[in-house]
């Protein structure tokens, strides 16, 4: 008896996910009766798919199906119906601020969750305009009501964050999930560009840019493709767990084409590594350019969190950077707003701290010599 | 008394926990309106026994029927109004009203809500009366004395109207007049309300006075039932509660040390109370009391003067010396 | 009209006091106007009905529950200083949680085009039902109150290890989001899911009353209720499971609320000077409702931030009862 029961129990479950999986493919195309459907291919971001229509632009992302058209539509349920283009826009991100601004429409901003986080200039403006609400996270439901936008463009990395889009979405709020940082590369996170000019009918101009963007990177790269590669270190001591990117990250390729030799290149995961400090010293002994990567102003905060630092042969020399730039007078960083988003600029600031005479004279944008 | 019936018999009981056996061979059979008080010395098996009957505690072997029924076979709320108990130990929620805590008492009775009706408050009303109790109702069980919270724990097993009524030494922490008063209401209740009352006690010399018909869990764990008198004669009582530094004065039923040498005195005249009670602090001084004289030891006289009052006179090796209490007289006889 | 019915209006007037501000006062302005009988598919309307009402509701049930609760346990265990989480049940659910959130890298792949059908919620029922029912074989093996009390106590240690673990190996920002949750919010149930949340509590609470006179009777001493024809070992593993349902039902949809269950009985005792569960259930259920009620709206004073429910009780909430407990101290001998 228990055993057949334990058959129909996994006859059920396959049956399932097997109904799941072929509802899956099948929603893989779209269902817009128009055979002028157009699928515009991405050069590096794998997150969404756009199709162009007669009439109206189809994105396709892992979570959503949106259909943006500036004219109503007849269209099959689970698409999400998006009228452009919008004119009052909440974000959780501060990269999507940095996406607004590249496409001029970051008047569209009505609403961000800590506007101590923006760095920008002209959308601290607004903010002094008293034109963007604090909402706070997540995001204060009565604000939203009262504000009202368009849509709600946010990220989810984990259920917590799910949930709040959920009840956000109870409210009737249009909400846009926009997880561009799980992008393998940074060139494909900025192609994310396209995916917000969409909702504004820019996409021409987000292609230009981004091809742009993609020029400028790829020549940079070139540059520095057979010049000699310094071992490049990241993070910091953690109470003797040293944390750094894995060999996979979006910032390790940015520093193997900016022509550095990542000290973990050969870990192959995204996942953040936790290492024993004791096992990594030699390997940071080896390092000849450290980017911190944190909140370091200055050489006293790096030895006043670590005296050991001041062994390492990197100290000695002064090759320690971090992205301390342009910040706001709150000391946020712009590198997390704009930086991420334009990687042409950052290959830029890696090459002239890696090999300084390739862009003799040039100053970097984000990163700074620790002093 | 033939034709009623017993309420709980025991057939070769034996007693114990687990493994260790602490009383076996025991029968008796106890009828409602009996009194009866289980005597013995520390860790004798009282508290077993006790513990066996309220079904704490399962018995090792032999049979004990409740109302023809074995006891184990009763369910726990038709046991409950078969048998109800008052512990020793204090109840460490101290906080609840005497009218609620007696209330209790109706649990197998009343329905989920604790709701009581008529008969109910009948019942509980008769017994607060019983005890006496009813100025305490409004009380908190940490406000009353030992001996008032000791009345209102018997008022709520009262309440629950059963047939017997266990008490686990409700007299040892009172004071005397305390236990005196506990144990004149157990015999009201087995008298008028026909409960068999059962309760433990070291109060000997008490139970001596006041108890007819007694328990008593000798040296070898043999349950004998009997009046307390005969124990004594027997000598029974003395071998139960032996103890190497004492001796029990089988005239007067108290123990004593036990003392080398003891030293002979005359006691003469005076009425009985003052003669009484002068020979009971020479004994307990450890003098031997003569009713004549010898020579060569002390002579004690209680005399009236002329006022009516009476004084002791003692003569010894031709001095005598007068005295009015037997305070002094005791300082004297001491030197 | 006597002392307690006195008393217990003022406790209820207290509770509909705090409903009305609650559902007045808030983030945004809403004209009065509105307030009572405006137009009906307003954003003023939607603020109201669907944000402001299941936030309170559920301030207002998880208080009664988290009361409850902890009154039952400091009876069960004779010990005033029981909480409601004294069996582990609330650590079974932070370890679901806490697992759903940092140890998943994405949300299942089954159900593609639905945002979040799995919450936090479904992670913390999920932790505490596997706990109950870890409760429940534990409790039919050994039924001995201090083993009990040790093995929640263990329980709780051993998952604060794997949280711990947990928490070296995230990402800040899951991280963060752990804590957040931690921090408790009677903000996370919807109106849909708001039934459901009344509808155990409610009867759970029901229940419970009716135990009244089973949970005085315990106050007595096991042996006490056994004799007077107590189910004692039944009535224990009922309450045990009824305790374990209505703990569990809270942390999921709120989070770890912390102290209102501990001392809301301690204020109803003082209060009403009773140990009579017939007075105290639906007293400490008034407490319970009145603190997390002030405490929901508090945290919403500081306008832009929203102060954590945990950490107002915390900061709030102990020197207030210090204070009143201060004034009462005649009614407690311990």
């Amino acid at each position: 008896m228990g055993t057949r029961f334990k058959t129909l129990l996994q006859k059920i479950i396959y049956t399932i996910c097997l109904f799941s999986l072929v509802c899956h493919i099948a929603s893989a195309e779209p269902c817009i009766k128009d055979s002028n459907i157009k699928f515009i291919a991405n050069k590096y971001a794998k997150g969404f798919k756009i199709y162009q229509g007669k009439s109206f632009f189809l994105v396709e992302t892992k979570k959503q199906k949106i259909l943006i058209s500036n004219e109503p539509q007849n269209i099959c349920s689970g698409y999400l119906l998006v009228k452009s283009p919008v004119k009052k826009i909440a974000v959780m991100s501060t990269t999507h601020l940095a996406v607004l601004e590249m496409l001029n429409e970051h008047r569209s901003l009505i609403g961000f969750p800590d506007n101590k986080l923006i760095t920008s200039a002209n959308i601290t403006a607004l903010v002094d305009q008293k034109k963007i609400t604090n909402l706070d996270y997540p995001f204060n439901r009565e604000k939203i009501l009262l504000i009202k936008p368009d849509i709600i463009m946010g990220y989810s990395a984990s259920v917590f964050d799910e949930e709040n889009l959920v009840q956000l979405e109870k409210l009737n709020q249009l909400v846009i999930l926009n997880n561009d940082f799980q992008e393998e590369s940074l060139l494909g996170r900025a192609e994310w560009i396209k995916f917000v000019a969409l909702f504004y009918n820019k996409l021409k101009l987000a292609q230009k840019i981004f091809d742009d963007i993609e020029k400028s990177y790829i020549k940079t790269k070139d540059r520095v493709k057979n010049l000699k590669k310094p071992k490049v270190l990241i993070g910091q001591n953690n109470h003797g767990i040293w944390s750094a990117p894995g060999g996979s990250s979006d910032i390790v390729k940015l520093i193997s084409d900016a022509g550095g030799d990542y000290i973990w290149k050969d870990k192959k995961t995204s996942r953040t590594l936790q290492m024993s400090i004791e096992a990594v010293w030699s390997k940071l002994m080896e390092s000849e350019v450290w980017l911190t990567q944190n909140t370091w102003f200055n050489l006293k905060e790096l030895k006043s969190s670590d005296d050991k630092y001041s062994k390492l042969k990197v100290f000695q020399t002064g090759r320690i950077y971090n992205h301390v730039l342009k910040v706001n007078k709150w000391k946020n960083m712009n590198y997390w707003e704009t930086g991420i988003m334009r990687p042409d600029l950052l290959i830029r600031d890696l090459v002239i701290i890696f090999h300084p005479n390739v862009l003799a004279g040039e100053q970097t944008t984000w990163y700074d010599k620790l002093k | 008394m033939m034709d009623l019936l017993p309420i709980i018999t025991a057939k070769n009981l034996k007693v114990g926990y687990g493994q260790a056996v602490i009383l076996e061979n025991i029968n008796f059979s106890i009828y409602p309106g009996d009194m009866i008080c289980l005597m013995g010395h520390n860790g004798c098996g009282k508290t077993t026994i006790l513990r066996t009957l309220s079904r704490f505690l399962k018995k090792l072997d032999g049979e004990i029927y409740v109302k023809d029924q074995a006891i184990d076979k009763w369910s726990d709320l038709d046991y409950a109004k078969i048998l109800s108990i008052v512990l020793t130990e204090k109840v460490s929620e101290s906080n609840l009203l005497v009218k609620d805590l007696i209330d209790l008492g109706r649990y197998p009775y009343t329905n989920f809500m604790g709701t009581l009706d008529n008969d109910d408050t009948l019942i509980v009303d008769k017994a607060i009366e019983l005890l006496g109790i009813s100025s305490l109702l409004t009380k908190k069980i940490d406000e009353l004395s030992d001996g008032q919270r000791q009345k209102v724990f018997i008022a709520r097993a009262l309440a629950q109207d059963t047939n017997i009524l266990l008490l686990d030494e409700p007299t040892t922490f009172l004071d005397l007049p305390g236990k005196m008063e506990i144990l004149r209401i157990l015999k009201k209740i087995a008298i008028e309300k026909k409960v068999a009352v059962l309760f433990s006690s070291h109060d000997w010399q008490l139970i001596l006075e006041l108890a007819s018909w007694i328990w008593l869990i000798d040296q070898r764990g043999n349950l004998k039932a009997g009046v307390p008198e005969d124990f004594i004669i027997s000598g029974d009582f003395e071998r139960c509660f032996h103890h190497p530094q004492f001796i029990f004065d089988d005239e007067i039923g108290i123990f004593k040390e036990k003392k080398e040498n003891e030293l002979i005195v005359s006691l003469l005249g005076g009425d009985n109370k003052k003669k009484i009670w002068t020979r009971h602090l020479l004994r307990k001084e450890a003098f031997k009391v003569l009713d004549y004289h010898i020579p060569g030891s002390p002579v004690i006289e209680i005399i009236k003067d002329s006022q009516g009052t009476d004084h002791w006179e003692i003569t010894h090796h031709q001095k005598k010396s007068k005295v009015n209490t037997l305070e002094e007289l005791l300082v004297i006889l001491k030197t | 009209m006597n002392s307690f019915q006195t008393k217990i209006l003022l406790l209820c007037f207290a509770v509909v006091l705090l409903v009305f501000l609650l559902m007045i006062i808030g983030p945004v302005n809403i004209p009065v106007n509105e307030l009572f009988g405006g137009k009906h598919v307003s954003q003023w309307q939607t603020i109201l009905w669907e944000i402001r009402f299941p936030k309170t509701l559920t301030a207002l049930l998880a208080g009664v529950a988290l009361g409850l609760t902890g009154l039952i346990m400091q009876t069960y265990f004779n010990n005033p200083l029981a909480d409601p989480y004294i069996l582990g049940v609330q650590s079974g659910a932070s370890l679901g949680v806490a697992i759903g959130i940092m140890a998943l890298d994405s949300v299942l792949i089954i159900f593609p085009n639905y945002l979040g059908q799995l919450s936090t919620i479904f992670f913390a029922t999920v932790g505490s039902l596997l706990t109950l029912f870890f409760l429940m074989i534990l409790s039919k093996i050994l039924f001995n109150k201090l083993i009990l009390l040790v093995m929640g106590l263990v329980f709780g240690h051993v998952i604060t290890g794997i949280i711990s673990i947990l928490v070296t190996i995230s990402e800040s920002h899951k991280i963060k989001n752990f804590l957040l949750w931690t921090m408790g919010s009677f903000q996370r149930v919807s109106l849909d899911q708001i039934g459901m949340f009344a509808f155990i509590i409610l009867i759970g609470a029901i229940l419970l009353f009716c135990l009244s006179s089973k949970l005085n009777l315990l106050l007595l001493g096991d042996k006490y209720a056994k004799s007077s024809g107590l189910n004692v070992l039944k009535t224990r593993k009922m309450l045990l499971f009824i305790t374990a349902i209505l703990s569990g039902t809270v942390t999921s949809f709120c989070g770890p609320i912390a102290f209102i269950g501990i001392i809301s009985p301690h204020l109803a005792r003082s209060f009403f000077k009773s140990s009579n569960h017939f007075v105290l259930i639906p007293s400490v259920a008034l407490f319970g409702a009145i603190m997390a009620l002030a405490s929901e709206f508090i945290s919403g004073f500081m306008g832009d931030i929203t102060l954590p429910i945990n950490g107002i009780l915390g900061l709030v909430g102990g020197p207030v009862i210090f204070i009143i407990l201060i004034n009462y101290k005649k009614v407690y001998h311990s």
